[in-house]
């Protein structure tokens, strides 16, 4: 039960996926009537599989919203904005209380009570159908029956289910149906009626019987109910074959036959238990059952052709009552046995510090069958046709299990992105600006670390789009674009790297503005010299409060260097474009493991350091490379598409002064998430490897430039290189703004003296 | 002769269940997804009965017993419709396709098996 409880909720997922899918199809008026189908569906299997599981907020939830949208589907309601915002808030909410179903916490009622209350306004809130009347149609069907004249062969078998024409007399409660009581209670058996209480002892039935071809177009099938009875008690069956025409006017789909069936019910066995028996042909047959002291004289003649006459059609004096709901072995059912605990499920938590720790064995796995192969090829041993058999398959294997390790931590972005959804949603209700958000690449997975940690910066990024990103509807109108505004939020991996970007399609960032607030507040001096780069790179300052001075919309801190430290914490960067009138686009970019990475093996001023090849583009040796001096003491490389700074890693990382010459050392192209280049100087280049990475922070400190440190294969320490780290904090030589890098000094240089 | 029952039901969770309950009963349970599927397994399956829910897509519990219902060799099958309304306008149309009983979810496993008992031979 417990595997089919989390069964369940990994189908609520999908469901719910459909779900919003259909939502935004809606949103976008690009909705197909399967499309609402689907939806329709998806909540419907949410309630089924939630009753099943006794989950009764997430059923009376999710009822609501069925019927909601069952009036959109069947036309009912035209699915105008206010049904879809509706929708995507109880939607919302669906999720929540599947979450809260999930972890076996109680939701809060309140709200799913202003939620149901708009759903129930709004849809047609179709009243419980009359039980207990027949369709016009049924009756007509009932009526229309006619015997024809057939020329039949009849089987021997089939004979025996002949019996009489059923008549008009259908009428018998056909829609007080057994499961429609909303609840069955304990002990749910409705109260006797009085001929046949239990404390009285069991009477003897006399049921009389016939059936419609109904019964028998629908699969029933007479000697089971009647075996059905016999498990009830003494049973003598009594056939009427009296109805019964001449073979050659005998129509083989038509019943002609009177059943009298004389029942001693066995102790418990009560009128209910009885009528569960015909709860399937009710409608469909008549019967009446109706009960007789126990008599000593013989009630019915033995299963034979007897010839009884057929039991009068009119009610028993009971009969009338039997419109309450049958309730056949009622009290054993309802959701007993579906709260089932929580405790045993098919997944394990484990602690993530053993996950970590087997990572990172794995990674060691790695480096040491790597050196293995190295030194054995330096052995002339490879050439051995077994040995490299098996070498390769070793290679194979412990590139497979770092694969499968690896994906322990890995999960699709798919949860995180509708969370931020729901917040854009949310946000832009509350900023009362119309915007329809897109994501991309919702299966790209990423460390279950990173993805949760993300919530948090994700959030204040998309508020700020919504807030601030995004114009009121009538500036977007004004400026030609479309009244609701775009926010994009896609996931890719980018070469040993997930990007995460959140993009809208407002005005872009105000520049003037947000250089008036910075030197307010004395951020930065009005000489500054500032790119637009520049400008927009502010906004990560601390101090830089755009709270009460851009922000009218709403009261929410908005906070980018929190979002900066947040994601540097994770190992990743953040960055920032902005184009006036068309849009800002924050890019995250996040390491795809914590664990791992491919670097380049370099040496400089004696030092073995790694740089990491996910930002490497390129490496030339700088007798070869076209270098030209920039200034008095600054260096540039040509690429075939212009300029880039010459850096030299060991003086950038103090290692050593610039070099005066540089002939003999090589350059290695680095690139960070926004496109920017810088080549770096190293001494030589000693191969490329996979590392594993040892954090510095946790036994050292945080150091600039320099991101972990790894144990290389002969045992030595090597430092782990931060290029974008190392790029930011280098004088942008190919701007003019000659000593001011981007970040550190603005907040050094200016912030402190405003103090 | 173990009986072998043909489950057609779109949801996971609720094919799970019902294989759960009706394999503790003892019966022998072939699963479909949706009516055509559900369809595509009647032939080979062969049950001696049919449970089939009736939102589905692409065809739907309706649908799957009036197709079941067109053949001849099918025409006295038991076919029970899984339906969470409680009302009887979905029973009166599923019987009017020729469904034979139906079962309401969320169902009791000692209910569903006294239904299909009730109706297998």
């Amino acid at each position: 039960m417990s595997d089919l409880r989390d069964s369940f909720f990994q189908e609520c997922d999908d469901l719910m996926e459909v779900l919003n899918d259909g939502l935004t199809a809606l949103d976008e008026d690009d909705c197909d009537p399967e499309t609402i189908n689907a939806m329709f569906r998806s909540v419907h299997s949410i309630k089924g599989g939630a009753g099943a599981f006794g989950l009764d907020a997430l059923v009376g939830f999710s009822h609501a919203m069925e019927n909601l949208l069952d009036d959109v589907r069947s036309g009912a309601i035209r699915p105008n904005a206010q049904v879809t915002s509706l929708l995507f808030v109880a939607s919302d909410h669906l999720s929540d209380l599947i979450d809260h179903a999930r972890e076996g916490t109680t939701a809060d009622m309140s709200r799913a009570e202003a939620i149901l209350n708009d759903l129930r306004n709004l849809s047609t809130a179709p009243a419980p159908t009359v039980p207990g009347e027949l369709s016009a149609e049924e009756q007509e069907v009932a009526a229309a029956f006619q015997p024809l004249v057939l020329d039949l062969d009849l089987g021997p078998d089939l004979g025996d289910d002949l019996g009489d024409d059923p008549g008009p007399n259908l009428g018998t409660d056909l829609g007080a149906d057994l499961d429609s009581a909303p609840d069955p209670g304990p002990g749910g058996d409705l109260p006797d009626l009085g001929p046949f209480r239990d404390d009285g002892g069991p009477r003897s039935m006399t049921i009389t019987f016939s059936a419609s071809e109904d019964l028998f177009r629908t699969g029933n099938d007479p000697a089971l109910l009647f075996r059905a009875l016999k498990a009830l008690g003494e049973l003598s069956v009594a056939a009427d074959d009296s109805q019964l025409p001449p073979l050659a006017q005998l129509d083989a789909a038509t019943s002609y036959l009177t059943w009298r069936l004389q029942l001693d019910p066995a102790e418990g066995v009560t009128r209910d238990t009885v009528e569960g028996v015909f709860e399937f042909v009710d409608g469909i047959c008549t019967y009446d059952i109706s009960s007789t002291p126990p008599v000593v004289s013989e009630p019915a003649a033995a299963v034979s052709s007897g010839a009884q006459p057929p039991a009068p059609a009119q009610p028993a004096p009971a009969a009338p009552a039997a419109a309450p709901p049958v309730t056949g072995g009622r009290a054993s059912c309802g959701p007993s046995s579906s709260r089932t605990s929580a405790s045993s499920r098919s997944t394990i938590r484990v602690e993530l510090h053993k996950v970590d720790r087997l990572i990172n064995l794995v990674g060691e796995l790695v480096i040491g069958e790597a050196m293995l192969r190295q030194s054995m090829s330096e052995q002339g041993l490879t050439s051995h046709g077994e040995v490299d058999v098996a070498m390769g398959q070793l290679r194979q294997l412990s590139g497979f299990l770092q694969e499968s390790v690896m994906t322990i931590r890995a999960q699709p972005v798919r949860g995180l992105f509708h969370r931020i959804s729901r917040i854009a949603r949310e946000a832009g209700r509350e900023a009362g600006k119309s915007l329809k958000l897109v994501t991309v690449g919702e299966a790209t997975e990423l460390d279950k670390t990173v993805t949760e940690r993300l919530t948090e910066p994700l959030t204040h990024m998309v508020r700020n789009a919504v807030d601030h990103g995004l114009e009121r509807p009538e500036n977007r109108i004004e400026a030609g674009k479309p009244e609701r505004g775009t926010i994009t939020l896609s996931a890719a991996h980018r070469s040993g790297r997930v990007l995460i970007t959140l993009s809208d399609d407002g005005g872009g960032i105000d520049r003037v503005r947000v250089r008036r607030v910075a030197e307010e507040k004395g951020l930065i001096s009005p000489d500054d010299d500032l790119s637009d780069s520049d400008i927009d790179n502010l906004l990560f300052l601390p101090g830089f409060s755009t709270n009460a001075e851009v922000s009218k919309l709403s009261g929410r801190g908005v906070g980018m260097d929190v979002v900066r430290s947040e994601i540097n914490a994770l190992g990743g960067r953040v960055s920032l474009q902005s184009q006036p009138g068309e849009g800002t686009t924050v890019t995250i970019s996040l390491p795809l493991t914590l664990a791992v990475l491919e670097g380049m093996i370099v040496t400089v001023a004696g030092e073995t350091m790694v740089v990491p090849t996910s930002a490497l583009r390129e490496t030339f040796r700088t007798d070869e490379a076209a270098i030209h001096d920039f200034g008095a003491d600054a260096r540039v490389l040509a690429v075939h598409d212009g300029y880039v700074p010459i850096v030299d890693l060991g003086a950038a990382l103090g290692f050593r002064e610039e070099p005066d010459t540089i002939t003999r050392q090589s350059l290695l192209l680095i690139e960070n998430e926004t496109g920017e280049r810088t080549a770096l100087i190293v001494d030589a280049i000693r191969g490329q490897h996979e590392v594993v990475i040892k954090g510095l922070e946790q036994n050292y400190y945080q150091v600039p430039g320099i991101a972990a440190a790894t144990i290389l294969g002969d045992g030595n320490i090597a430092l782990i290189v931060d290029t974008d780290q190392l790029m930011s904090s280098q004088p942008p030589v190919t701007r003019a703004v000659a000593d001011k890098p981007a970040e550190v000094p603005f907040r050094s240089a200016h912030a402190c003296p405003a103090q | 002769m173990t009986k072998k029952i043909l489950a057609v039901d779109d949801s996971r969770t609720m094919r799970g269940l019902l294989e759960q309950a009706l394999r503790s009963a003892g019966f022998e349970v072939e699963l479909a997804e949706d009516g055509v599927d559900g369809l595509d397994k009647l032939g080979p399956a062969n049950p001696d009965l049919v449970i089939t829910d009736i939102n589905m897509p692409r065809l739907d519990g309706f649908g799957v017993i009036e197709e079941i219902r067109k053949l001849d060799r099918y025409r006295a099958l038991p076919i029970l419709v899984l339906t969470t309304e409680s009302g009887s306008d979905l029973k009166d149309r599923a019987r009017r396709a020729g469904a034979t009983g139906w079962v309401v979810k969320p169902f009791d496993e000692t209910k569903l098996v006294a239904a299909i008992s009730r109706i297998v031979a």
